[in-house]
């Protein structure tokens, strides 16, 4: 009995993937997804919102907020001043801007148990329950629709593929190297 | 789901996929809606999803301001020249601003704190996510789109990011004020003389009263598209988590033994 393990991020390659093991004799029953959930953990904060998540306060809240008062200024002001009112709109949104994301940062320092996972993680777990015969083409499968690692856990027991001695084949979980991705 | 309205009708929807824009609740701090009704009447409106009221205050604020003066009795006031600032306020106009600039920051933080205990009562209520909707015109879909990606595109443009976020009313009406201020304003005049060092020039040419709407149409556009992209992503994430949970999770799944294991390991 094997299990292929596979992670991934949320997105429409991981549909793609489960159909294409399904089109290619992997019944559906045999397929485990369990989303993981990425909102509750307890870890280092994020200091950027990222195309996967966001914390409910926004790091461009504070910058965009200040960012649009420093360019008010800079417009008003820069019909007085010698650069002009182009060159003090952008300076001060330049400076509005970043001033605002420092205060949203200092502020915000004391919401950091309820942040989100940081960087680049995984969103959802893969099992797959084959025969030893159909591993290569699920593994294969699996790599072409990009996913973070996928490994291998194989419990062949006694009288299926045992080594001889009567003894059980140990679990064993081997990761597949990354060269054999298709990427 | 593939359908804009899922079936049976949620009492409390989480969101509405329409061909042309994706309407959506999700918690917003009350006090930052405020703000941006403050910059720009019709921005707070915007961002909680009400665009009809939105769009047409965001007329009303072009007219009135222009016709009474506003932006230049601000300008003449926050340079010191009080005489002229009152010379420019149009009395036939000035006091129409008022109730209405008031009512629009009063209204957008009302409808945001109720809004934000819907949007609670409808994940609670794992208030059905629609993933995709087309129709003759248009191909609408939830999507993973980079917030990055989008914040950039409004800052090159004003309403390609949204359009990147395939919210095109915003994106278009936003791209037409874009144009028709930055005309008015004679801001790419003064750009222009601005990269070749002739600031005296560029003040000469270019209109208070004009220029002075694009810091706030600039800022919001940016903030708008950024936020859309991530409350898109987290919706695109919670439907896809969902339909996971229900079809692939099955109870006669054989899930790896550790029953041999745990034996060896005594």
């Amino acid at each position: 009995m094997i299990h292929v393990i596979a992670s991934f991020e949320h997105s429409a390659y991981l549909e793609l993937a489960i159909t294409a093991l399904i089109k290619n004799g992997v019944p559906k029953e045999k397929i485990l997804a369990v989303p993981l959930n990425l909102e509750k953990s307890k870890v280092k904060k994020t200091i950027f919102d990222t195309i996967h998540r966001a914390d409910g306060v926004s790091v461009v809240d504070g910058a965009m907020a200040l960012g649009t008062v420093g360019m008010v200024l800079g417009t008003i002001y820069g019909f007085v001043l010698s650069w002009g009112p182009v060159l003090w709109a952008l300076l001060g949104l330049l400076g509005g801007a970043v001033l605002g994301f420092i205060l949203d940062l200092l502020i915000n320092k004391r919401r950091q148990e309820r942040r989100w996972v940081q960087g680049k993680s995984t969103e959802v777990v893969l099992l797959i329950n084959c025969s030893e015969n159909q591993l290569l083409q699920v593994e294969d499968i699996l790599w072409q629709h990009y996913p973070q690692g996928v490994g291998i856990l194989n419990q062949s027991r006694e009288g299926e593929h045992g080594d001889g001695s009567g003894n059980p084949v140990k679990g064993s979980m081997e990761p597949t190297p990354r060269s054999r991705s298709h990427q | 789901m593939y359908s804009k309205l899922p079936s049976p009708k949620p009492r409390h929807p989480k969101m509405f996929m329409g061909s042309i824009s994706t309407n959506l609740i999700h918690l917003r701090n009350p006090w930052a809606i405020l703000w941006w009704s403050a910059t720009f009447p019709g921005f707070g409106h915007i961002l909680i999803g009400s665009y009809v009221k939105g769009f047409l205050l965001m007329v009303w604020e072009i007219i009135v301001n222009t016709q009474a003066g506003v932006n230049l009795g601000i300008f003449y006031s926050f340079t010191g020249r009080f005489a002229l600032a009152k010379e420019v306020l149009d009395t036939r106009w000035v006091l129409l601003y008022i109730a209405l600039y008031t009512y629009a920051m009063w209204d957008s933080y009302r409808s945001t704190v109720d809004l934000n205990k819907y949007s609670l009562l409808a994940d609670r209520e794992e208030s059905p996510i629609a993933s995709f909707n087309m129709d003759a015109l248009e191909i609408n879909y939830l999507d993973k789109r980079s917030p990055w990606i989008a914040l950039v595109w409004s800052i090159l443009m004003p309403g390609a990011g949204h359009l990147y976020m395939h919210c095109l009313p915003t994106g278009f009406i936003v791209l037409i004020w874009w144009i028709a201020i930055t005309y008015f304003s004679r801001l790419l005049q003064a750009l222009q003389f601005t990269a070749m060092g002739k600031f005296a020039a560029a003040v000469n040419i270019a209109d208070p009263q004009w220029l002075l709407f694009l810091p706030s149409l600039y800022g919001f556009i940016i903030y708008d598209a950024y936020v859309n992209a991530v409350e898109y992503n987290r919706l695109f994430i919670m439907e896809q988590a969902r339909f996971l949970k229900q079809n692939y999770q099955d109870p006669a799944f054989f899930m790896p033994e550790n029953e041999t294991a745990g034996k060896e390991e005594q």
